[in-house]
């Protein structure tokens, strides 16, 4: 088993990682969110990657992907969205949307329509279907 | 091959209440809140720590449907779902096992938040433990590994 975290430092890391989460929007420095969890920002780093398994940077891009992907799944318009996540430029959203999920916000949003319809976004989240099916009876 | 455990249920009898437990008194981040519109609310939540397994927060009463589509029976739907809360209830359940680095402190902490431990930190051959409940009686071990 991995070695735990001294509390005091999970803590405080979990402190800077709320931060980045809170302020997923804007354009956070790591520098901020390390002094958030009073550390220098090479141990911030170091630390977080080795805790949650990612860099602080992956993180925020995956939270602002997935947030981009469940507003995009709910017919937002894509600009909309590009700029609500806190990118500046449709350029760099679309480039790293497609990285992220393999096709463009616009060919996201038409596959979702096309698949399941312009009234079930909540499908992409994936929910598998045995627990709705357990509940619901549909199958 | 089987590589990963991505999900583990939870059976709670009211998901605002477990949502309130989790995250407020237990510190754990919501993964995912989504209601569908038959009325089946998909609530996860994990450690902070934690990106790989999510914990779904199950209410009790879901299963009978897929219990009869699968051909078994399930034609008591409300009793066995008063049946599971009640043995809830009872402490028949004890879903896991979470990890800390500081048993005591945690506990401290926890019990200061209002969390029922069912058995305060104790020395055992591999850490620290302590046990507590949730509202609804799902208990937890509190381990502090011993090669922490």
């Amino acid at each position: 088993m991995p070695q735990l975290l001294h509390d005091d430092t999970f803590r405080r890391l979990c402190r800077g990682r709320d931060l980045l989460v809170a302020e997923y929007r804007s354009r956070v420095l790591l520098e901020h969110a390390a002094r958030e969890a009073c550390l220098s920002e090479f141990h911030f780093h170091r630390l977080f990657r080795n805790t949650f398994g990612e860099t602080p940077h992956d993180f925020l891009t995956r939270l602002r992907m997935d947030r981009a992907r469940q507003m995009l799944a709910s017919e937002r318009p894509v600009t909309e969205v590009c700029f609500e996540i806190g990118y500046e430029s449709l350029g760099s959203f679309s480039t790293k949307f497609r990285a992220q999920f393999g096709r463009s916000p616009v060919e996201f949003q038409r596959e979702v329509r096309r698949i399941f319809g312009y009234h079930a976004p909540w499908r992409v989240l994936m929910v598998p279907g045995c627990f709705v099916q357990a509940w619901t009876g549909i199958e | 091959m089987i590589q990963k455990m991505s999900h583990a249920t939870i059976y709670v009898t009211d998901q605002d209440q477990a949502k309130d437990f989790y995250v407020n008194k237990l510190g754990f981040e919501v993964k995912v809140d989504q209601s569908l519109p038959t009325g089946f609310r998909w609530l996860t939540v994990a450690p902070k720590g934690q990106s790989e397994l999510e914990i779904i927060l199950m209410k009790v009463g879901s299963g009978g449907e897929f219990v009869k589509m699968k051909g078994g029976s399930a034609d008591n739907g409300a009793k066995d779902a008063e049946t599971v809360a009640a043995l809830l209830k009872k402490g028949m359940f004890g879903p896991g096992a979470f990890n800390t680095a500081d048993c005591r402190k945690t506990f401290e902490e926890l019990k200061a938040k209002g969390v029922e431990f069912v058995s305060e930190p104790k020395a055992q051959f591999y850490g620290v433990e302590a046990v507590f409940k949730d509202p609804f009686g799902n208990w937890f071990s509190l381990t502090q590994p011993k090669n922490y």
